[in-house]
């Protein structure tokens, strides 16, 4: 299965290609996608994470095609 | 006219847009700070409830359909 | 139209091909003067047209598109001007049954135009003259009881004094502030605009605009920052975007969560170490403006002053707000809008400056006064280096102190320069003038791209943006495109020819005049146009055009079946139209090459932009080879021009012979 992920920027890539899609085995949740990005403990309290723009908790299972968005911050104004 | 159907705001859909206030011809409709969300955002309120002739518009305007006429 | 010298007016009807080639907004206002301005006008002359233009998609129930266009001949530049502003200036202009108003000529008295349902009459506004913009908005609102409350333009004191960096205040200090707007105002004797319709704005297809709408405001507002994400948060996010050299293509609609909590406050420390904001008239860096100062910046500080969210109209994010500043300015003003990250950074950073209530002082005070805070604040920082250099003395400056961050005398500052007395005469007119009145030998650090001073985002770190600095019809503006908007917009999902951001792709290559980078300008420049011909928000569209669907709702509104690749040659249209304008005009494109302390010439030595520079002339070759303007010159070319289709639209267009 595949899903979009949004990455922040400290996460570790290389498991993205060049779409930002990731490739998971069935029944993975949230949490995997954590531990595949890298993404560190500490910092885990500090990203917010939604699923198809909504807020999910870290077991939820995810599904073929979901939009993981990581909280990212822009320049303007 | 006590059975002029006035309208009512649904919070959960509203998107503080402000389009409402601006399309009343008579502003009825003022951008207040309510303690709805946990931001201090401005949502729209009935302001002047006898002046509202009920005439839909704000409903009609609505982009998210959060006013009913009721 | 309405003639302020023979204080009549004329309804023209625009056909229906000028709103499909040029859309509404800067389009059409582009169009209007191109073709009714004489050549070679003087821009504070009567011969100028002003114009007031709403979008295209205004009130037909689309979310983020209730901005408002000014249009007119730039007195800054020279060249074409715009600005645009929030507020419900915009719908109520076509709720008095019209997409643009333009004036032209010049009153013998102070008047202000009112519109209601009834038609327009212009009414003497001598009582007004002089007054700020709160002011002037207050008393007029008492001079017409009106049922309907009313839609306000105004200008300030700056404006009437004919100050080139003056601006169009709505709505008690939301500014259309750039290109020098205010001063057209002034020199017209308008003092204010003021609206009250209540028509009905139709579109073709409310139904499908309803549905687009409802499916981003359901993303929007599952689009929370959790309380704890607090303002100590963001200069750790700076540190971390700066420390990858790899583009990461985000999620627009993550920026739009941030917006709603702070707006654009958030960049007030995130910018800092990130090294986007400028420092000590640009030539400075975070080391000279450490953690120790700019956290009084923080935008949770800011907020605790916050006491509503103000949103323009139909707006979801809700970026502004009002602040109770009574006491921060010992009950001189009691309330202000939130100042931007532009005014904070203005006033903060590149002045070298920590107070944070100075700059909420500063902000009621050019709000009031009508003038723009960039440019202001630019303008200072100019004077401040040329004191720090010797060649401005105590006596010249009439006794004011102007060591870096010496908050009183910006203040004072600020207030001469609105009020154009004392050393603030000098000022007044922004950096290009200023230096030509001081006669010094200041190239290399009056900072500015044709006159107009650039936005407080950094060309050393996002080149795209220097790009369009310094190759815009309107230069030094931060709101046309950059490679983090375009990065952000996601364009490349709806328009076939623009090229996509890879994820983990080198941040270096912007820096080189690459075709890539040539794409990605173009694509910005013609983006930003449909923007602003329907009316749309910027912040709407770095929210991603994946979420905000503008393509669709232009087809829904107007009933076209185009695609976006269309849209986007209607935005190119858009572009060289003002490109023909300037060049009309005189002007040569070449001359608004921003100054080259901002493409890293000499480069940083310190901070996080030390050693970075790119060569700005070939960018802008590049940017002008994309567009299909010549490369060397920059002028719009016979080939170009005859693909659009200008010459059947009976317009004289630029003579290559």
């Amino acid at each position: 299965m595949k899903v979009q992920v949004y990455p922040p920027p400290f996460a570790k890539l290389k498991d993205l290609d060049e779409d930002g899609m990731l490739i998971l085995e069935a029944g993975a949740t949230l949490y995997t996608v954590y531990r595949r990005l890298w993404i560190p403990l500490a910092l885990q309290p500090l990203v917010i994470c939604n699923v198809n723009y909504e807020r999910v908790k870290m077991k939820t299972r995810l599904r073929d095609g979901d939009i993981i968005s990581f909280i990212l911050p822009l320049a303007g104004g | 006219m006590a059975d002029t159907q006035k309208p009512v705001v649904d919070y959960a859909l509203c998107m503080a847009c402000g389009i409402c206030a601006t399309e009343c011809p008579l502003s009825c409709i003022a951008l207040r700070k309510t303690d709805i969300d946990a931001d201090p955002k401005a949502y729209p309120v009935l302001d002047d409830y006898y002046r509202c002739t009920g005439c839909t518009r704000c409903e009609k305007a609505c982009p998210v359909n959060a006013i009913r006429m009721a | 139209m309405v003639d302020l010298t023979k204080s009549t007016f004329e309804e023209i009807e625009i056909p229906d091909a000028i709103y499909e080639n040029f859309l509404s907004g800067v389009g059409l206002g582009a169009y209007i003067l191109y073709k009714y301005i004489p050549k070679n006008a003087a821009p504070l002359g009567p011969d100028n047209i002003l114009g007031f233009i709403s979008g295209l998609l205004t009130g037909t129930g689309s979310f983020m598109t209730g901005r408002w266009m000014v249009v007119t001949k730039s007195p800054l530049t020279g060249g074409f001007g715009d600005a645009n502003c929030g507020g419900n200036l915009s719908p109520s202009i076509k709720h008095c049954g019209y997409d643009g108003i333009f004036f032209k000529g010049k009153s013998k008295n102070p008047v202000f135009l009112f519109i209601d349902n009834k038609g327009p009459q212009l009414i003497d506004a001598s009582k007004l003259w002089g007054q700020d913009t709160v002011d002037t908005e207050e008393q007029i609102r008492t001079m017409i009881p009106h049922k309907k409350s009313l839609s306000i333009a105004t200008i300030g004191m700056a404006g009437e004094n004919q100050s080139l960096i003056s601006g169009i205040s709505h709505d008690g200090g939301r500014m259309a502030a750039r290109s020098g707007v205010g001063a057209v105002m002034g020199s017209k004797n308008l003092k204010a605009l003021v609206l009250c319709g209540s028509r009905l704005i139709k579109s073709q297809n409310p139904e499908v605009i309803k549905t687009i709408s409802q499916a981003y405001a359901k993303k929007v507002k599952a689009s929370n920052l959790p309380g704890m994400a607090t303002g100590a948060f963001l200069p750790i996010m700076g540190k971390s975007m700066v420390a990858t050299d790899k583009a990461i293509p985000l999620d627009g609609m993550m920026s739009t969560a941030i917006m709603k909590k702070w707006g654009t406050g958030f960049g007030n420390t995130m910018n800092m170490p990130m090294g986007d904001s400028p420092v000590k008239n640009w030539k400075g860096s975070v080391l000279d403006f450490p953690f120790s100062k700019y956290r009084n910046m923080n935008p949770d500080r800011v907020q605790k002053h916050e006491i509503k969210k103000y949103h323009c109209y139909s707006c979801v994010i809700g970026c502004g707000g009002i602040c109770d500043i009574d006491k921060v300015t010992n009950g001189r003003f009691p309330l202000t809008h939130k100042p931007e990250y532009e005014t904070v950074a203005a006033f903060g950073a590149l002045l070298l400056n920590k107070d944070l209530d100075t700059i909420f002082l500063v902000n009621e005070l050019l709000n009031r006064g009508g003038m723009d805070s960039i440019s202001a604040g630019n303008t200072i920082a100019f004077a401040m280096e040329c004191y720090e250099k010797g060649w401005l003395s105590q006596t010249a400056t009439g006794g004011l102190d102007l060591t870096w961050g010496n908050a009183q005398t910006i203040i004072t500052l600020v207030e001469q320069m609105i009020a154009g007395t004392g050393f603030g005469a000098v000022l007044q007119h922004g950096v290009k003038k200023a230096s030509e009145i001081l006669g010094i030998a200041t190239d290399s650090f009056a900072i500015h791209a044709g006159g107009q001073e650039p936005g407080m985002h950094d060309p050393r770190l996002d080149p795209i943006l220097g790009i369009h600095y310094s190759c815009d019809p309107t230069p030094g503006r931060h709101t046309i495109g950059a490679g983090s908007y375009y990065t952000y917009m996601r364009l490349w999902e709806s328009v076939t020819w623009a090229p996509k951001v890879k994820l983990g792709e080198d941040k270096k290559e912007e820096y080189e005049a690459s075709s890539q980078v040539g794409l990605k300008s173009m694509a910005n420049a013609c983006i930003k146009q449909v923007l602003d011909g329907s009316g749309g928000c910027l912040f709407g569209m770095i929210g991603g055009l994946n979420h905000f669907k503008i393509f669709d709702y232009l087809n829904a509104a107007t009933g076209w079946d185009k695609t976006a690749d269309d849209y986007m040659s209607i935005g190119l249209r858009m572009q060289t139209l003002r490109q023909c304008f300037n060049v009309r005009e005189g002007i040569n494109p070449r001359d608004f090459k921003m100054n080259d302390r901002l493409s890293g010439f000499p480069p940083l030595t310190k901070g996080p932009l030390r050693g970075k520079s790119f060569s700005m002339k070939d960018m802008m070759s590049i940017h002008y080879q994309f567009m299909g303007w010549d490369r060397n010159t920059g002028i719009p070319t016979k080939q170009l021009l005859e693909e659009l289709g200008f010459c059947d639209l009976d317009m004289e267009v630029i003579n290559h012979g």
